[in-house]
């Protein structure tokens, strides 16, 4: 179908269209028992398959610094002689707005303080119990995280502007499946990833409503906490998401990553500087410290010897989560990353935000953890913290000098983050849905974005959206079978395109070229002469 | 396997041209081509002082002299011009921008000569034909362009079902004969071992004439396999073309790559050595 208002892949946009609606029909209609049925299949996913994440997501960073440091490190995205489209530092903002910008506005309290309440192998509200939540919290956030990103990133960017195929995952099975990603298989592949983004995308904008509705409610007591007021909020977030897919990528999402990260670096350092500063500088480093030291173990922990079930909702839930959403961060970043060389890449993509990343957790979580432990009232803070993760931040905020300003960036940000993420996930799978072209018309992608608010909306107002979630987290597990293809063939890919970029750089002989040239250049101007 | 009806043909400005034109005309006779371009590609990425001299005494763009000289080698050798033929002109010295241009045409085959002193991937030939997707044929000078028989080698690696449709194609086309080779190589690990190294080759043998069975079934022809053994040190893309010109054929058509051929290499050693050492026989490569 092809006209001035759509552009669509037929067999990947109707099917992922009435799935989503079929979906959503049915999680509405049987209600709760829908929620268990997922959340037994996630159970059975993590119990049965938590070694091959693990094993999974460490082969995914070794893979990332073979490349990183590989002479195929030298190779560009877009070619030889292609530019960055983006300025280095807009292209890091809009790496973490989209990676995980929300995620750590959510968790970035609630994690550490979680770990430091109810530790694995310390004692709850200690010191090692402290020192064990940071590094476990830097676990579930740091490289692993980011190498999921990368690889998904890296592969579609390759094909897409070095193989130039269309940017959907599809194109990465080319190097196996060949011209067949063009038929049914590649429908399918394509239809899993946009389902579990519109699903992952969706339930995320519920669940991110109610943190700003839980965050307003709590700092402006006029506000109260109700279905209505998250479904005003809702539309208000879609409508400011909306505009910015209409201005594009380089007036919408690009100007408001930026704003996003000077928004949440003024929130962090305000953080530092009116909290406990000097724990911060300490603490980051001993942190990092730990982490490294730890990351192997730890990365390589199954729960092998006294399954406590601790990891499966922790640690395993977050590769799935990570993984799920890979897909659609991966996209977008392959995106706007166009020009950069698979080494400034993987640097790029694996270290600047995971860095970025512990100074976050450091000073909020840290920090957090560090007011607890100095007050003497039967750790207070730390209770009210994990009651209820949705106003985690604005609880902890409270413990700082001018909380009200603090809360209200807060807000802000959570909705600009919001924005973001839904305008990107709109790029993304309106992309998907079109085949693969990269400028879709507007209207299309207008479509996409009003239909996740519907769809978390309706959810809302419904219920189901716990149980949606659930699901988009079960793909997690055909996605990392998709992702572990994905590095054997972009590994298949970049060994050919080695080859042929050294190949390119030789030269042809130009002298005897000329000569023939000139042979035939007089040959003509003695015709002219004579004529 | 596609009908061998989109074709394009480089032309470099020598007195291969002529020999070319010639040698498609008569292939043309038999395949009726629905289009043949004739590329040129200009090797230069800036011109010479010298040139920029003369060019404003042409009087038009050097792209244009070059593409009415090409017609007229064109006009001569097919006797006026055709529609279902088209010249096309790669300026600009890149050669990205060439496969780029070749890859989006969809040729089914792409034909080169082949200069006796080929210097492999240094030359416009070895760089495009490892660079595109297209089937390639290298005519050298002194080829017949009467086909009679098609040597087709073997190696029943992924490419040796499409080798095969290729061959059968030409030879419907033209009546040529088939003759389908494969040589059998025991690895090297076998070699202190002479007795097992026979033991070794009969099965290789075995396991050979079970894929070529398969292949015949699926593809329906009927020829006979014939078995190459290499004497110690023997190059097998020497020993192919030997054998190929001993049963005089006037064609080899054969895959890329090889089976023990690395991810790496754009090309296949064997493939190399055979475009590379030939001077009598038009090599096929197909992709």
């Amino acid at each position: 179908m092809k006209n001035k208002y759509f552009h669509i892949h037929g067999p990947v946009f109707w099917p992922s269209v009435i799935l989503i609606l079929a979906f959503i029909i049915v999680t509405l209609v049987v209600g709760d028992p829908m929620e268990e049925v997922f959340s037994s299949i996630q159970t059975f996913i993590t119990d049965t398959t938590g070694w091959f994440f693990v094993i999974s997501v460490n082969l995914f960073i070794v893979f990332c610094f073979y490349l990183g440091f590989s002479k195929y490190g030298s190779i560009r995205l877009g070619g030889k002689d292609a530019e960055p489209d983006f300025t280095t530092s807009s292209w890091f903002a809009m790496l973490f707005s989209a990676g995980m910008g929300i995620g750590l506005l959510f968790w970035g309290v609630a994690e550490p303080v979680f770990h430091y309440a109810a530790p694995v192998d310390s004692e709850a509200y200690t010191v090692a119990g402290a020192q064990e939540a940071m590094t476990l919290s830097f676990l579930h956030w740091g490289f692993h995280a980011w190498a999921i990103y990368a690889v998904v990133a890296l592969s579609l960017a390759f094909f897409a502007f070095n193989k130039k195929m269309p940017l959907t995952i599809r194109s990465v099975f080319h190097p196996l499946l060949g011209e067949r990603i063009y038929g049914w298989m590649g429908d399918v592949i394509d239809i899993l990833a946009v389902l579990a983004t519109a699903f992952g995308l969706a339930t995320s904008l519920g669940l991110g409503v109610s943190q700003v509705a839980a965050g307003l409610a709590y700092i402006f007591p006029v506000f109260e906490h109700t279905t209505t007021f998250e479904v005003v909020l809702l539309a208000i977030i879609t409508l400011a998401a909306t505009i910015s897919v209409m201005l594009g990528i380089d007036k919408g999402v690009k100007v408001l990553s930026e704003w996003n990260i000077r928004l949440a670096a003024l929130l962090l350092i305000f953080v530092i500087i009116l909290g406990p500063t000097l724990f911060f500088l300490s603490s980051l480093i001993e942190n990092t410290g730990n982490y490294m030291n730890d990351i192997v173990a730890l990365s390589f922990w199954t729960e092998a010897y006294g399954d406590t079930g601790w990891q499966g909702g922790w640690t395993i839930f977050y590769w799935a989560w990570w993984i799920s959403w890979s897909p659609f961060v991966g996209m977008f970043i392959a995106r706007v990353s166009r020009g950069r060389t698979i080494r400034e890449f993987i640097f790029g993509v694996l270290l600047v935000p995971t860095l970025l990343t512990f100074v976050w957790l450091t000073a909020m979580g840290g920090s957090a953890i560090f007011f607890d432990m100095q007050a003497d009232d039967g750790n207070a803070l730390a209770g009210a913290i994990t009651d209820d993760v949705s106003t985690a931040l604005f609880v902890f905020l409270e413990e700082f000098p001018l909380s009200m300003i603090g809360s209200i960036v807060g807000i802000i940000l959570v909705a600009s983050f919001f924005v973001t993420s839904s305008d990107s996930g709109s790029l993304v799978i309106d992309s998907i849905t079109a085949g693969g072209k990269l400028d879709g018309p507007v209207t299309q992608r207008i479509f996409w974005a009003t239909a996740e608010g519907a769809i978390a909306a309706v959810l809302l107002i419904g219920g189901g959206l716990a149980a949606l979630q659930t699901a988009a987290i079960t793909t997690g597990l055909p996605f990392l079978i998709i992702l572990l293809v994905m590095c054997y063939s972009l590994q298949k890919g970049l060994v050919q395109e080695y080859a042929k970029e050294k190949l390119m750089e030789k030269d042809v002989d130009q002298k005897k070229y000329e000569d023939r040239l000139f042979e035939v250049i007089s040959k003509k101007i003695d015709k002219k002469d004579k004529s | 396997m596609k009908k061998l009806d989109n074709i394009a043909l480089f032309a470099d400005l020598s007195k291969m041209d002529k020999l070319l034109l010639n040698y498609i005309k008569l292939l043309d006779d038999n395949f009726n081509f629905s289009n043949l371009t004739v590329i040129h590609y200009v090797a230069l990425d800036s011109y010479s002082i010298e040139l920029q001299e003369v060019i404003p005494e042409l009087g038009e763009p050097l792209e244009e002299v070059l593409r009415k000289e090409i017609q007229q080698n064109i006009n001569d050798a097919f006797g006026g011009p055709r529609d279902t033929i088209d010249v096309h002109i790669e300026s600009g010295g890149s050669i990205g921008k060439l496969v780029d241009y070749i890859d989006g045409q969809k040729f089914d085959l792409v034909i080169m000569g082949k200069k006796a002193h080929y210097s492999g991937s240094g030359s416009l030939g070895g760089k495009v034909v490892r660079l595109c997707n297209a089937n390639f044929m290298f005519i050298p000078e002194n080829s017949r362009p009467n086909i009679q028989k098609i040597a087709v080698a073997l190696d029943f690696s992924k490419y040796s079902e499409k080798v095969m449709q290729m061959a059968m194609e030409v030879s419907e086309k033209t009546g040529a004969e088939i003759m389908p080779m494969t040589v059998l190589k025991a690895a090297v690990r076998y070699f202190p071992y002479i007795r097992e190294r026979v033991a070794v080759e009969k099965s290789l043998k075995e396991n050979h004439q079970k894929s070529y069975r398969k292949l015949q079934n699926k593809l329906g022809f009927d020829a006979d396999l014939e078995f190459l053994v290499p004497d110690q040190d023997q190059h097998i893309g020497r020993l192919i073309y030997d054998h190929a010109l001993s049963e005089s054929a006037d064609m080899v058509i054969m895959g890329n790559k090889g089976k023990a051929d690395n991810q790496s290499l754009l090309m296949g050693s064997v493939t190399e050595r055979l475009i590379a050492s030939d001077k009598v026989l038009p090599v096929l490569i197909v992709k």
